[in-house]
């Protein structure tokens, strides 16, 4: 993946982008850890840390996107990964700016892939557990778990 | 810390050093703690750094990378 092209599909997601701010970079990492898991692969590999689902090689790559006005958007070739483009942007589109749900979402996708058997409960206490912030989160965690049923999960 | 005078030495002897106090801590876990109690907590440890070392596997994304056009 090069930073033209992630710039190009970051556009079409957020008009406005920069990677001044920890929210905005948090954003990012959320943001196409969903992409990714939603099946359109850009080729980043996640790891788990204190906010989450986090790429080092898309920060690196991220970093690397001058400009940010001047960047065209980009496409599928694929009519069908196209329309699954779509479609995520569809479904993130009330998201998208909310860190919290972000975070949530990418974590309980992740935590879910690496243990499949592990009950819903154990995972929302995974979660809640990673951050003082999050401990009194139960049923919103719960909440974003649901919007992600029939989708990523 | 105590001192002792002996055949025109001078002992200092401090056994509040960093190594003593872990020493002492450990002595007290193991008088308090049933012996049963201690392996549980080896086993809750355990399992959790296996839980974090599953978690910080790198996990790739499934699929090859798509072609990309310019719009």
């Amino acid at each position: 993946m090069n930073s033209l092209a992630l710039g190009g599909i970051l556009k079409r997601i957020y008009s406005d982008f920069d990677m001044a701010s920890f929210s905005n970079r948090l954003k990012l990492q959320k943001i196409i850890y969903l992409l990714q898991a939603s099946g359109i692969s850009l080729g980043y590999t996640y790891s788990y840390y204190l906010y989450g689902p986090y790429s080092t090689e898309l920060t690196k790559e991220a970093f690397q996107i001058t400009n940010y006005k001047d960047i065209k958007e980009v496409g599928f070739e694929d009519k069908e990964i196209e329309n699954k483009f779509q479609d995520f942007l569809k479904r993130i589109e009330n998201h998208k700016n909310d860190e919290f749900w972000l975070e949530v979402a990418s974590s309980i996708h992740l935590i879910s892939k690496v243990y499949p058997k592990m009950p819903r409960e154990e995972v929302v206490r995974m979660i809640q557990e990673k951050r003082s912030q999050l401990q009194k989160k139960g049923e919103e965690i719960k909440a974003v778990w649901k919007d992600l049923e029939g989708w990523i999960l | 810390m105590k001192s002792s005078m002996k055949d025109g030495l001078k002992l200092i002897f401090n056994p509040k050093n960093e190594s003593d106090k872990v020493q002492e801590k450990v002595i007290g876990l193991q008088k308090e703690e049933p012996i049963s109690a201690t392996f549980s907590m080896f086993d809750d440890a355990i399992k959790k750094n296996s839980d974090v070392y599953k978690l910080k596997k790198p996990i790739k994304p499934k699929g090859k990378i798509p072609h990309f056009l310019f719009l």
